[in-house]
């Protein structure tokens, strides 16, 4: 217990300082609440059995602005794929790099969040007042927002970007880059990002989050989508971090009245993550499609949670997540579907499918539905297998090699996933993420 | 001369059992070859032995192509000297797309050869002349191999597969079957085209029909894994006319 109690106040000690900040008392709130509520997640919790963060609990980890030897990097030091996207938010350490570029143009906005928000920006901050939790059938849509790690994010979050697409303008694609660096030291990084779009409004969005570290590291991101009226959104997410960086990071979109959402959650981890994905379908004819694709070396682990919330009549989600595992990778999949009382006319699929390249590698899948109203098509699977020899064998009978009918197949796996996603750089590094797995030691074993 | 393909004594077990026993076959370089016989009796298995698949495993006998031992070769390894099996059963890949998959192919072919590989313009040349030529769909060509292809669809793929490849070799694993009657002329003429004294074919088909419009220099009757009669194009009539029963008798 005392153990506990010291963890809880390293992290209260952490939580940054603002004058005149409305929420101060509330971030201070979250951090106990968080504890309050058991603290970093044990496998014991129903939610987190395969997700085994009980190490984030055992390390104090410090805010990057509380390391003193931090030089952020140059921005030639960057991946060359950065220099594709001719509007971007550059952040190493979670300090951005390139202010200077942000510029307002076409319809698009984009500007640190205040350092001291608005009252009124209560869910943008993270924070849902509390005993707002709705009793019996009725639908939790701020659900997303009382994830554990979403208000520890809300109590420590320190930098955080606004993004705004005016009405009825497309802009895009635009990155929002996040670097870390090895500072030798247990290092935490906790951004948060809003992205708004007005109704009529489109937008391509990636986010990405890259870095290496030897010593402990862990991010911690948010991201907050909004979409009015009619407002569709591209959004890819890539997860590029290695070494011992442990990721838990949460996307959630919020829809009006006809609005779209194409998501892919792309895993490209060398090591640990955890991503939510939650789409809250809160007015008719809202449709969301959330994909993901983990291609695993190694001993990387990625552990998608998705949630789709059917909270009005006649809106679909579409779940589609593929999994290529090599070595001893793990990758677990935990999709819910929650139709709530009088959303009739839902149309709700989810999918999970699994290519295990090794004896080794695992997955652990798990479908959940929760229907509360008639009239409602639901239908999920899940699959694991291998590759086809019979494919495999009709592959080297035109003439390919062994090697190349392997990595042929796999490719041909994932691009169901990777050829939709709307823009060619994070479709290269897809690539280059299917040549890793072409080197892993299992492959084709 | 040696023959192009020459199996002696070719006995094959699958998962324990024997499937062919003591097959023997030799097919001259230029020359087309009809093997027929009742399901079951090994057709396909020596088709697949032929092409390298791995799961047989081969207790006795030889297989040599073109004067070489290839039993010990890979499928690729065949491919690249020559042989090429159209399925039986065409293998549905989803998410690899034809073109693609068929010009990473015609360049692994074109490499062992020492000729330059194809660029995609040429590829793309290759292509449609060879698609006009079996009158087939262009819109096939663009999708994923065979996928959702009807089972017309997938055996003229396997057909212009064969003519952008360009084998020595070609086995055809019962390719008229599923073929509407235009389709059928339109195989046959393919193949017809690509005679020559520079390539054979081995064709295994249960009808006489095809063998209307290919007409081979050999029949050869498989039966119980072994090749129990061989004669002219005219001991595919018989066949038909008189069933396998006598055939197994004749040998007796
Ligand atoms: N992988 C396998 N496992 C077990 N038995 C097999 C396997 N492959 C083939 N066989 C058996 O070997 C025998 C010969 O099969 P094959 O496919 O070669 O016949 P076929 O002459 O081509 O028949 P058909 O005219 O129906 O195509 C059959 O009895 C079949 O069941
Ligand atoms: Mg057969």
């Amino acid at each position: 217990m005392r153990e506990t109690a010291a963890v809880e106040a390293h992290y209260r000690d952490e939580i940054p300082v603002r004058q005149g900040d409305p929420f101060a008392v509330r971030r201070t709130e979250a951090v106990r609440e968080f504890f309050r509520a058991g603290g970093f997640p044990t496998a014991t919790r129903e939610d987190w059995r395969f997700s085994d963060l009980d190490g984030l609990g055992r390390t104090a980890y410090r805010r990057y602005s509380d390391v003193p030897t931090l030089v952020p990097p140059k921005t030639d030091e960057l991946p060359e794929w950065v220099g594709d996207f001719g509007c971007r938010v550059l952040l190493s350490e979670g300090h951005p790099l390139n202010a200077d570029e942000f510029q307002n143009r076409d319809g698009l906005e984009v500007g640190n969040l205040p350092s001291v928000p608005a009252a009124d920006e209560r869910h943008d901050w993270g924070f849902v007042a509390p005993g707002e939790e709705p009793g019996g059938t009725e639908a939790d849509l701020d659900a997303p927002l009382r994830h554990p790690l979403e208000i520890l994010n809300a109590g420590l979050f320190e930098c955080g970007f606004r993004v705004r697409v005016g009405r009825s303008q497309d802009a895009g694609p635009i990155l929002l880059y996040s670097l870390r660096h090895d500072v030798g030291h247990p290092a935490m990084l906790h951004p948060r990002s809003v992205i708004e779009l007005a109704p009529g409004s489109r937008l391509t969005v990636v986010e990405a989050h890259d870095g290496v570290s030897e010593t402990a590291g862990w991010t911690n991101p948010s991201t907050l989508c909004r979409l009015g009226e009619n407002a569709e959104l591209f959004y890819v997410r890539v997860e590029l971090e290695s070494g011992n960086i442990a990721h838990t990071g949460r996307v959630t979109f919020q829809l009006a009245r006809n609005a779209r959402v194409h998501s892919t959650v792309l895993s490209l981890t060398g090591g640990k993550s955890r991503t939510d994905t939650a789409a809250i379908l809160t007015e008719e004819g809202a449709e969301v499609d959330l994909e993901g694709l983990f291609l695993g070396v190694g001993a990387a682990k990625a552990d998608q949670h998705t949630l789709a919330i059917h909270a009005a009549r006649h809106t679909t989600s579409r779940q589609l997540f593929k999994n290529v595992l090599s070595d001893e990778a793990v990758a677990v999949f935990d999709g819910k579907v929650v139709v709530a009382p009088g959303a009739i006319g839902t149309d709700a699929s989810q999918a999970n499918r699994n290519l295990l390249l090794s004896q080794k590698a695992a997955v652990h899948t798990r479908p959940r539905l929760e229907i509360n109203a008639d009239d409602v098509k639901c239908a999920h699977g899940a699959a694991i297998g291998r590759l086809d020899e019979d494919a495999l064998f009709y592959l080297r009978s035109r003439g390919l090699g062994r090697m190349d009918s392997h990595e042929i197949l796999v490719r041909g796996f994932a691009g169901e996933v990777v050829e939709k996603v709307p823009v060619a750089a994070v479709r290269g590094l897809a690539k280059e993420g299917l040549t890793r797995v072409r080197e892993s030691r299992s492959f084709a074993a | 001369m040696t023959p192009l393909l020459e199996i002696c004594g070719l006995h094959v077990e699958v998962e324990g059992r024997e499937i062919l026993r003591g097959l023997d076959l030799e097919i001259p370089l230029g020359e087309t070859h009809a093997v027929m016989g009742p399901n079951g009796s090994g057709k396909s298995t020596l088709a697949h032995v032929i092409a390298g698949r791995e799961g047989y495993e081969i207790t006795k006998g030889i297989i040599r192509y073109g004067g070489e031992d290839v039993l010990e070769l890979e499928p690729e390894e065949r491919a690249r000297k020559g042989v090429f099996l159209a399925f039986q059963y065409p293998v549905e890949i989803p998410g690899v797309n034809n073109t693609y998959f068929l010009k990473a192919a015609v360049n692994e072919i074109r490499k062992h050869r020492g000729q330059p590989e194809l660029d995609a313009v040429d590829f793309l040349g290759l292509m449609r002349d060879r698609v006009k030529l079996l009158d087939f769909d262009e819109d096939l060509i663009k999708r994923p191999v065979n996928e959702g292809f009807s089972g017309g669809e997938k055996k003229r793929n396997e057909i212009l597969q064969m003519t952008v490849l360009e084998p020595t070799l070609a086995v055809l694993d019962e390719t008229d079957s599923g073929l509407d009657i235009d389709a059928l002329r339109i195989v046959a003429e393919g193949v017809n085209r690509m005679r020559s004294p520079e390539r054979s074919f081995l064709v295994i088909t249960h009808y006489q029909r095809l063998l209307n419009h290919i007409v081979p220099d050999r029949v050869h009757v498989l039966q119980e894994g072994r090749i129990v009669e061989s004669g002219g194009s005219d001991l595919a009539l018989r066949l038909e006319a008189e069933g396998y029963g006598k055939a197994a008798a004749v040998t007796a």
